[in-house]
């Protein structure tokens, strides 16, 4: 990495990435470019191979876990699986996403719950198990993804809104209540795949910078929010969105 | 006399009316003129909360309710009707808290306060909004909290689940408008509540244990972080209440209402 800021530099720190789509794989792409050893995690092994083959194809080496957080016994099953192949944890990605485009009339209590589990609930898992570690090695960055829809109301998304809601509570709780222990907690809110899929159409004209953010957006801040440069920034939901919620 | 607060003729359900702010918002829909079902996890507490409402002279059903039971919330909000008639106005009050270090918070107390607070108030409103669909529209007014809207430490599940209902409230607000539905949320700050005193012994806690110069007075502490400069009473929840429910309102929804004493503006 040129040293042009040298801040900016993930040399030596380990980033575990949770989910490997879009979003996942384009944020380990960024943190790995930054010199971060990168783990990528996702519950379905298909996803996580082509994650990798296309990380590959950038020079940049990452380990793959198969791995399905269903509650909190799991996410420290993980983190400790983690600290003992790699020694540490210091940064963590939320990048699981499961979107559900349904009319709130027609969702199911089965849906609202698998929505929830995947956006919201196995997020505070992650945090609490990956965020101990940190506190306890006194240093460490926890980066969450919301979306626009973690603020702004949109039709058809309820399960996937609430959940983000509740994502940016989260990373401002944890964010006020780790700081002081050198354990930061951010987020970042743009567009991603499901909501853009659901709504692009309609919205992409409405957003002052004419198209939709898509995650290739994310990969500057998250080494921004990874890296000792934000060491003072913590609580924050970082709006990548165009422009879209400013006006 | 004002006449766009009377709610004379409409039918309100107030879940969460045994006790705290839920009981002030169902004495005081009725006051305003609407007939309340209320209904409580603790049917025994909904006794005082019924005499307060058949004291004004409005009809009033009382259910005990879990909340957590989809089908339960369902067959309460259909029972409901049958009884005092279509829904007009719904009131999620249920809610519950407890605080602890986010690195070590109990699974199950976790999964508990999610459950209540946010899956609880969707089955809620997606049972009340399918009937007000067919009956032309309603009111439904959602239970956030200034932790809707920042952080407290030690108060993950809580401030997430109080983050997700704002979310749930405005995306709802967007959906169901064309259906004459209106989804509005109160956000209140520290009100002298019994869980609004969860909270304030906590901050009582800290304070006795630091160093903070003025820990001797914690109240102080609290209430320091509120412009006014005090906690809320119960009955100031009730003008919130009425406005959202009545036709004062008929232009309002998908809106956090912070009744706060300034804590959110500052």
């Amino acid at each position: 990495m040129s040293p042009v800021f040298p801040d900016f530099d993930l040399t030596g720190r380990v980033a575990l990435v949770i989910g490997c789509g879009e979003t996942g794989t384009s944020l380990a792409r960024a943190l790995g470019r930054a010199c971060a050893t990168i783990i990528l995690v996702d519950p379905c092994g298909k996803q996580l191979s082509a994650a990798k083959a296309r990380l590959a194809d950038e020079g940049i080496a990452a380990t793959g876990i198969p791995f399905d957080i269903s509650g909190r016994d799991q996410a420290f099953d993980l983190v400790r699986r983690v600290v003992q192949s790699h020694g540490k944890v210091d940064v963590l990605v939320n990048a699981m996403e499961n979107f559900l485009g349904k009319a709130a009339v027609a969702i199911t209590a089965e849906e609202w719950k698998r929505s929830l589990h995947v956006n919201l609930k196995s997020v505070f898992w992650a945090c609490q198990a990956a965020g101990k570690h940190m506190l306890e090695q006194g240093e460490g960055s926890i980066i969450n993804l919301s979306s626009v829809a973690g603020a702004l109301g949109f039709p058809d998304c309820l399960a996937f809104a609430a959940s983000k809601g509740g994502v940016e509570q989260l990373t401002r709780t944890l964010g006020v209540e780790w700081i002081c222990r050198g354990v930061r907690v951010n987020a970042i809110a743009g567009w991603s795949e499901g909501l853009s899929g659901q709504l692009g159409s309609s919205q992409s004209d409405k957003t002052p910078l004419g198209r939709l953010t898509t995650a290739r957006d994310f990969e500057g801040l998250s080494i921004y929010l990874a890296s000792p440069a934000s060491a003072a920034l913590s609580g924050e939901i970082i709006r990548i969105d165009g422009g879209y919620s400013a006006q | 006399m004002i006449t766009e607060f009377d709610l004379t003729g409409k039918t309100a359900l107030v879940i969460g009316a045994g006790g705290g702010l839920g009981r002030e918002q169902a004495v005081g829909l009725a006051r305003a003129g609407a007939d309340v079902a209320i209904a409580d996890l603790n049917q025994d507490a909904l006794r005082s909360t019924q005499a307060a409402i058949e004291a004004v002279g409005r009809r009033v059903q009382a259910f005990g309710l879990d909340i957590t039971a989809a089908a339960e919330v369902d067959g309460v909000v259909e029972a409901a009707e049958s009884r005092l008639g279509p829904l007009h106005i719904l009131v999620n009050s249920a809610g519950m808290t407890r605080r602890g270090a986010s690195e070590d918070y109990d699974a199950e107390l976790f999964e508990r306060i999610l459950d209540t607070n946010l899956n609880g108030v969707f089955y809620a409103c997606q049972s009340a909004g399918r009937r007000m669909m067919k009956t032309g529209g309603g009111r439904i007014i959602n239970m956030g909290s200034i932790f809707s809207s920042v952080g407290l430490a030690e108060s993950a599940a809580y401030s997430m689940s109080k983050g997700a209902v704002a979310q749930l409230t405005r995306a709802l607000a967007i959906e169901w408008a064309p259906f004459g539905i209106a989804v509005n949320a109160i956000l209140p700050s520290w009100f002298d509540t019994a869980m609004g005193n969860v909270v304030t012994d906590r901050e009582k806690f800290y304070a006795q244990n630091s160093d903070i110069p003025s820990s001797a007075d914690l109240a102080a502490r609290t209430t320091g972080r509120v412009p006014m400069r005090r906690v809320g009473k119960p009955p100031e929840i009730v003008g919130a209440t009425v406005f959202l429910a009545s036709a004062a309102a008929s232009m309002v929804t998908g809106h956090l209402l912070a009744v706060d004493g300034g804590f959110l503006a500052q």
